[in-house]
């Protein structure tokens, strides 16, 4: 039983998705995902 | 010469009755050993069907399950579907990510699919954990033979699961990418084997608890090593991802394969 407050690996791999692709995607609504090099050369122009 | 890799898609009973879907990739002839790779969150997805092949052509039979594979499972557990599962809760600032009545609003105005998705990988958390970690144990029963080497790695959510899978029953070696520590941690006092832990320097949530991982590999003198990316984000030896650092990739590779090496032979 997990305790509450206490993360487990499925919530807490989930809420680092979402940090780890908005940081990416959240200005991309019709991305895919992995169009990471695309997003890369757009962040970078 | 080298030998020809083979890989194909079969299946396997897991523990509930249902089959699911294997990824398998081999060499021709004998293989050194065996290796369950667990996938990120995102499932049998291009990287992990690749890196299965990549062991595969290391000599070890690789053995990758979808997990999403239940009936009605695979309709809705797509990559596209959980990253949009994801995208509302971006509306929200960081400290109400995790508020009920914030993520209670915000997915009433989602789709089906999203609220389905949270519900299973967030919600019901503890519920989709067990299950997967029966299917694992699932594979690992069918395919574990005295006198065999066998491995297991996990990537993310799979690293988390393997992790927690290697305090269970009984690995050669395991390799853990940026993965979750076994929540009651004084179980990694039932390793049998090696783990190697392989960490990004920018994952703080990750890393919260590797003192305590440390301190128990101490303790109960496991066979323990730890390799941290100074630099790197969580997921970076994904090469299709967001967060792919091709250095740390590289290194954490030949690292990787020589763990392998020491331990399945």
């Amino acid at each position: 039983m997990i305790d509450e407050g206490e993360e487990g690996i499925f919530d807490g791999c989930f809420y680092v998705w979402v940090s780890v692709t908005e940081k990416y995607m959240s200005k991309k609504e019709d991305k895919n995902f992995n169009d990471y090099n695309k997003l890369e050369k757009e962040n970078s122009e | 010469m080298a030998k020809k890799i083979v890989d194909n898609m079969s299946k396997y009973r897991t523990f509930d009755g249902n089959d699911l879907d294997l990824f398998e990739a081999y060499p021709e002839g004998n293989s050194k050993g065996k290796i369950i790779v667990v996938s990120e969150i995102w499932g049998l997805s291009k990287f992990l069907k690749n890196f299965s092949k990549r062991l595969a052509e290391q000599g070890y039979h690789a053995l990758a399950p979808d997990f999403y594979s239940r009936p009605g499972d695979r309709e809705i557990f797509t990559e596209p579907n959980i990253m949009d599962a994801m995208r509302p809760l971006w509306t929200l600032p960081e400290s109400k990510r995790r508020d009920p009545e914030a993520i209670k609003e915000i997915m009433s105005k989602s789709s089906e699919e999203t609220r389905k998705i949270f519900q299973t990988v967030v919600q019901g958390r503890e519920e989709m954990e067990k299950t997967m970690i029966k299917d694992i144990e699932a594979l690992y029963n069918l395919h574990y033979k005295e006198g065999t080497g066998m491995g297991i790695v996990g990537f993310c959510m799979g690293g988390g699961l393997a992790f927690q899978v290697s305090t269970q029953r009984k690995f050669d070696a395991s390799l853990i990418f940026y993965g979750a520590s076994p929540r009651k941690i004084d179980d990694i006092a039932g390793i049998k084997g090696a783990v190697f832990g392989i960490y990004a320097g920018e994952d703080g949530s990750i890393n919260a608890s590797l003192d305590q991982v440390v301190s128990r590999m101490v303790q109960f003198k496991k066979d323990f090593e730890m390799k941290l990316y100074p630099g790197t984000y969580h997921a970076f030896f994904n090469d299709t991802g967001m967060s792919y650092n091709k250095p740390a990739a590289e290194d954490a590779w030949e690292r990787a394969k020589e763990f392998f090496g020491r331990y399945i032979k």
